[in-house]
């Protein structure tokens, strides 16, 4: 590895050009991660973690600010929908993203 | 009479109860440890977590050295795979953090295989999951959140505050969404965490369950039970591939949020 970073290692028909023989990687057309085959789980994982996790963060941060402000319920309640919504933009984006 | 017959009852159902082997799956989850060490007020010991992850790292160690032990051209089987392993993280190195990821690939390699062995390793029987412990996801991925910080600020300076200010977004909606983005930043050790340490405790303890019943019914229902647990190793051992391959690529996404902004 070393001239082109950034470009997915996919050299099909590497081989024939025999310019660095040091160089292990580029020898074999290895499928690397295909996405439709190996990310469908774990997206499905990210995104269920992510969601749940942002509602708890959010719902946890109004709970302590309410503590600290004494206004319960409404931070409680505000930080609820705040962490719900950042639940489901993070579904959003892990779904519309590149990735 | 009645009452003497009941307590009668009672203690032998608590002797049978006694003597019946007792169902535990979190048993293995149990952390003991091997040497007490405590200096300065430093809970250091050694427990069997510590010890299952040093023999991980000693397993990826050794397998990366016998795998290349004569590095040949055309790779033989074990150098397939190790060769493997290079590139499947360099693809999601490449992926994810694109131009200027580089720096960060032996990072994210380690990571990946500790990781791995870590789920690996547990599934051999009368082992230790290390990943199964909330504290030990909890310190790597806390680690990644912090590089992450760390990263943004130095290479943005305070410009990396504008990641919690969406691009073209109408002033009027700040307010909402600032608060968003925060608690969605700040979700993401703890999702990275919980999610390994959720995915390998509640597998472990399907496998313990089901061993368990394999063990102790009559052979003529213990079949399904052992059945199940073989299909269901199967799955374990996909389900750790999995986990670290997720805990990989989100390490890569966050280095790739920090390093480029707004991308």
């Amino acid at each position: 590895m070393g001239k082109e970073d950034s470009t997915p290692v996919r050299s099909g028909a590497a081989g024939q050009d025999g310019s660095a023989p040091s160089e292990l990687p580029d020898a074999k057309p290895v499928p690397i991660s295909e996405p439709s085959a190996q990310t469908g789980m774990g997206l499905g994982m990210r995104m269920a973690t992510d969601m749940v996790v942002a509602t708890v963060i959010g719902a946890g941060m109004g709970y302590y600010l309410d503590q600290w402000l004494d206004s319960s319920p409404w931070m409680t309640l505000l930080f609820f929908l705040f962490g719900a919504v950042a639940g489901f933009r993070a579904v959003y984006r892990a779904a519309s993203g590149s990735r | 009479m009645l009452l003497t017959t009941t307590a009668i009852s009672v203690e032998a159902a608590q002797a049978a109860a006694a003597a019946a082997p007792r169902m535990d799956p979190l048993h293995h989850f149990q952390v003991v440890k091997y040497v007490q060490m405590a200096p300065l007020g430093l809970d250091i010991s050694v427990s069997n977590s510590v010890v299952w992850m040093w023999i991980s790292i000693a397993a990826v160690f050794f397998f990366f050295r016998y795998a290349f032990r004569q590095p040949a051209l055309v790779p033989g089987r074990l150098q397939s795979v190790a060769e493997a392993g290079y590139l499947f993280i360099r693809g999601i190195v490449d992926e994810n953090i694109g131009a200027g990821g580089k720096p960060y690939f032996p990072m994210v390699f380690t990571l990946f295989f500790f990781v791995l062995f870590c789920n690996w390793t547990g599934l051999i029987p009368g082992s230790f999951t290390a990943t199964s412990q909330l504290i030990v996801t909890a310190t790597l991925a806390l680690g990644i959140f912090f590089l992450s910080i760390f990263l943004g600020f130095y290479k943005h300076g305070l410009k990396f505050l504008g990641f919690f200010v969406p691009s073209g977004l109408p002033v009027l909606l700040l307010p909402l969404m600032v608060p968003i983005e925060i608690i969605s930043f700040l979700a993401r050790p703890v999702s990275l965490s919980v999610r390994l340490f959720a995915n390998m405790t509640a597998g472990h303890t399907v496998l313990g369950v089901l061993f368990f019943f394999s063990a102790t019914l009559p052979w003529i229902g213990s079949w399904l039970p052992f059945g199940f647990s073989v299909v269901f190793t199967a799955v374990e051992i996909f389900i750790g591939f999995i986990q670290a391959y997720i805990f990989t690529i989100l390490t890569c996404v966050y280095i790739n949020d920090s390093l480029h902004l707004h991308h």
